[in-house]
């Protein structure tokens, strides 16, 4: 099973602090509205609590999530509090395409999607991969998914 | 090309014409007042509206006509063509044998004249591909038959002449640029992702050049774009003759006492929110109605706030509760009668055919080796009389477009003839379940006893700020009912690994059986949230293309042990490489030909088991 790159957790910690800072502004509007609210505790302690928990979980989620190209299936495993297990047959693979959003470039890192016809899990994202990484993954798969052929289109 | 029904144009006027007439008019109206007071400009609304509305009734009621006049459509041998579209232009090909499901519907005016509108829906994009708005109502039929037997033609001419250089799957989806066939407009099929470097052309080019080609080929005339729709024998096509008399085997017809059943099972949530919202709008009449019902449990005289008292409240709550299910309940069947009047379901070729409907008349095709997904479904009610519906799903709708009903191919019927019919389709013999192990259900029982005491909790924090609410125990009496609750829960729940499809079931008082053929697989998903875990169980979901899934949940076996979940995933993996045919996996690609993906192309492939 390969894990994904370090730097994934740098980037969901950011995101989950730019969580948090958006929750302390609303906290801090709310002691604007009510003005028998705490404001410092307040705001201080719900910026802390989502960063905190944030932060531990972008951990967490980054120590959780493998992925593996199996003979049959690219396998995955990820979750912290619901543990998913998400096997997409490479006969299913509609096609596969690399992304890499502000932060990712921000980051040097890039992300692999594949997207299947199926109604629920229908594009499966592989974050926080090297941007070469990615791209060997997405012809890989391209591959992959030649190969399987697939004789039973929708 | 054909065109629409003349009677289109006059629909279209008229609607479009309201529309250009009624803008203007509002937005004079809007602004003369509005900015009037808020800005103090002064518009002279009522010289604007002179000038403006009849201008937006010229204006709305010419392009209403030209969207009749610039649309055509025609179906050619292996395509289904439309052309649409004043200002931006839309030339769209849909291969036939991406065609899922074409309905024709008809409303009250539609029927009075003899049209209908015609919907072919395929398994991409996100809303129906070509609607016909509206055709001549023999012409609809034609359409929908005529799809029908080019399609069975195209399985028939790929099955006996497999080397042919027909486009088969492989070539549609690695086809290049070259191949005009698979560049349709838009995002019409299910090859558009192999498709998307040249959906980025201007898409007529490439259209009008396969049109031109495949015209020279068939040496028709390519340009009759002014003669009118030509009807029903304008479809024989110069390849084929077709039998006019097709062999139609009756399935099933909706006798009146079914209708009755379904009527008295068939209980939709949304009409509660029907209700709810309705209520205010009912007025005098609903108030003096709950007032009433209320009085035995002494509930108020009036709803003055100054007299109610906070326990009054609660009874008024507690008996309203009722009366809006039962509101709902007579909502429902009525809605089931208008929409399943008249019912039949036959089979026509490979396609499983019904017609429906009251106001609204429906008549649609499904396509046989299109189905992802069997779903019985049985609500409490209707297990308790011995009744039951089926759902036949395809990747064909598209989500959220109200469409999703339509695909009851069975409304309601006896058990047994809903499970005869699941055995014709997909071998289906209502085999017994596995059920989940038993610690799911002291699952269920800690659920159920939150929500209950959350509850107590909520009406004591009431009764804390309200003193003079002195009721804030009774919710406690749900109690009783957990434990029998969490049972019939867990009891209906089950899932089974059959030969060529696995069996999931979920749901006391909707329980749905969905039954997966292997070979329909897309991805297989277990997942287990912190509280399963603590019991060492897990969720599957067994998710296929089905469009039914975009609007409720994937077919799921919940709350199975965590082991099993993982040794079940590995084997519908394994069995979906077998029943994709496991003996020519090793051949190298594009030298297998889709002999057609029907049910009967996969059944005699043996399953492997771990």
């Amino acid at each position: 099973m390969e894990t994904l790159h370090g730097r994934v957790r740098l980037q969901w910690s950011l995101r989950a602090l730019i969580l948090a800072a958006v929750l302390a502004g609303l906290a801090y509007g709310a002691t604007l509205l009510l003005e028998w609210l705490p404001q410092v505790p307040l705001v201080v302690g719900a910026f802390t609590v989502v960063a905190v928990l944030g932060v531990a979980h972008a951990f967490a989620h980054y120590r959780r999530w493998r992925f593996d190209l199996e003979a049959d299936a690219i396998y995955l495993v990820r979750g912290v509090v619901t543990h998913v297990d998400t096997a997409v047959p490479y006969v299913r693979v509609q096609h596969v395409d690399t992304q890499r959003t502000p932060l990712d470039r921000a980051l040097g890192i890039s992300r692999v999607v594949v997207y299947t016809a199926g109604s629920r899990g229908a594009d499966v994202t592989i974050p926080g991969l090297t941007v070469e990484r990615a791209r060997t993954l997405r012809n890989e798969l391209r591959e992959l998914a030649v190969d399987a052929e697939p004789d039973d289109a929708v | 090309m054909e065109r629409l029904h003349p009677l289109s144009a006059v629909i279209r006027v008229l609607s479009y014409g309201v529309n250009g007439f009624l803008i203007p008019t509002f937005l004079a109206f809007v602004g003369g007042n509005v900015l009037g007071d808020l800005v103090g400009i002064e518009l002279p609304a009522t010289d604007l509206l002179v000038v403006l509305a009849p201008l937006g009734l010229a204006v709305g009621a010419t392009y209403g006509y030209l969207t009749y006049r610039r649309f055509s459509y025609e179906l050619t041998p292996d395509t289904f063509d439309i052309a649409r579209g004043v200002l931006g232009r839309t030339e769209r090909e849909i291969p036939i044998r991406r065609i899922q499901n074409v309905d024709v519907q008809q409303n009250v005016f539609h029927q009075l004249f003899d049209v209908a509108v015609v919907r072919i829906e395929t398994a991409g994009g996100g809303a129906t591909e070509a609607t016909l708005s509206v055709v001549d109502i023999d012409e609809a039929r034609a359409i929908q038959r005529g799809i029908r037997e080019r399609r069975a033609r195209l399985r028939e001419s790929n099955g006996a002449d497999a080397t042919a250089a027909e486009p088969t799957d492989a070539d549609a989806t690695t086809a290049g640029p070259t191949d005009a066939d698979a560049t349709t407009a838009g995002p019409t099929d299910a090859e558009t992702t192999a498709a998307d470097s040249v959906a980025d052309e201007p898409a007529a080019t490439a259209d009008e050049t396969s049109r031109a080609r495949r015209e020279d080929a068939l040496g028709e005339d390519g340009a009759h774009d002014d003669a009118l729709a030509h009807g029903a024998e304008d479809w024989n096509d110069p390849a084929g003759v077709w039998d006019d008399e097709e062999d139609y085997d009756q399935l099933l017809a909706l006798r009146f006492a079914d209708l009755l059943v379904l009527a008295a099972t068939n209980f939709q949530l949304g009409s509660l929110l029907f209700i709810l919202v309705g209520f205010p709008l009912a007025g005098d009449v609903a108030t003096n109605v709950l007032l009433a019902a209320a009085e035995p449990f002494g509930g108020p005289a009036s709803l003055d706030p100054n007299v109610v008292t906070p326990d009054q409240y609660f009874v008024l709550g507690g008996v309203a509760g009722p009366l809006v299910l039962v509101g709902g309940y007579v909502l429902s069947a009525a809605l089931a009668v208008l929409e399943y009047y008249e019912f039949e379901l036959g089979r026509r070729g490979n396609d499983l055919v019904y017609e429906r409907g009251l106001l609204q008349r429906y008549s649609g095709s499904i396509p046989t080796d299109k189905i992802q997904t069997l779903t019985v479904r049985e609500t409490a009610p209707m297990r308790w009389l011995g009744y039951a519906a089926l759902d036949v799903e395809t990747a064909g709708y598209a989500g959220g477009g109200g469409n999703a009903g339509t695909q009851a191919a069975v409304p309601v019927a006896t058990r047994d003839r809903v499970l005869d019919l699941a055995d014709d389709l997909f071998a289906y013999d209502d085999p017994g379940l596995e059920r989940p192990p038993k610690r799911a259900r002291e699952r269920y029982a800690v659920r159920y006893s939150l929500v209950v005491l959350a509850a107590v909790a909520v009406a004591y924090a009431g009764a804390q700020l309200y003193p003079s609410f002195t009721l804030w125990y009774v919710p406690a009496i749900a109690l009783l009912a957990v434990p029998p609750a969490a049972h019939l829960k867990w009891a209906h729940r089950g899932y089974a690994v059959r030969d060529d499809h696995v069996v999931v079931r979920t749901g006391f008082w909707r329980r749905r059986t969905y039954v997966v053929p292997y070979y329909r697989l897309q991805t297989v998903v277990g997942s287990a949230t912190v509280f399963q875990r603590r019991r060492h169980l897990a969720s599957l979901v067994a998710d296929t293309a089905s469009s039914a899934t975009l609007s409720r949940s994937s077919p799921t076996a919940h709350d199975l042990d965590a082991d099993d979940v993982d040794r079940l995933q590995h084997e519908l993996r394994d069995r979906l490489q077998a029943h994709l045919g496991g003996d020519h996996a090793d051949e190298p690609p594009g030298d297998h030909v889709d002999g057609g993906d029907g049910p009967d192309d996969h059944g005699g492939a043996t399953p492997t088991s771990d």
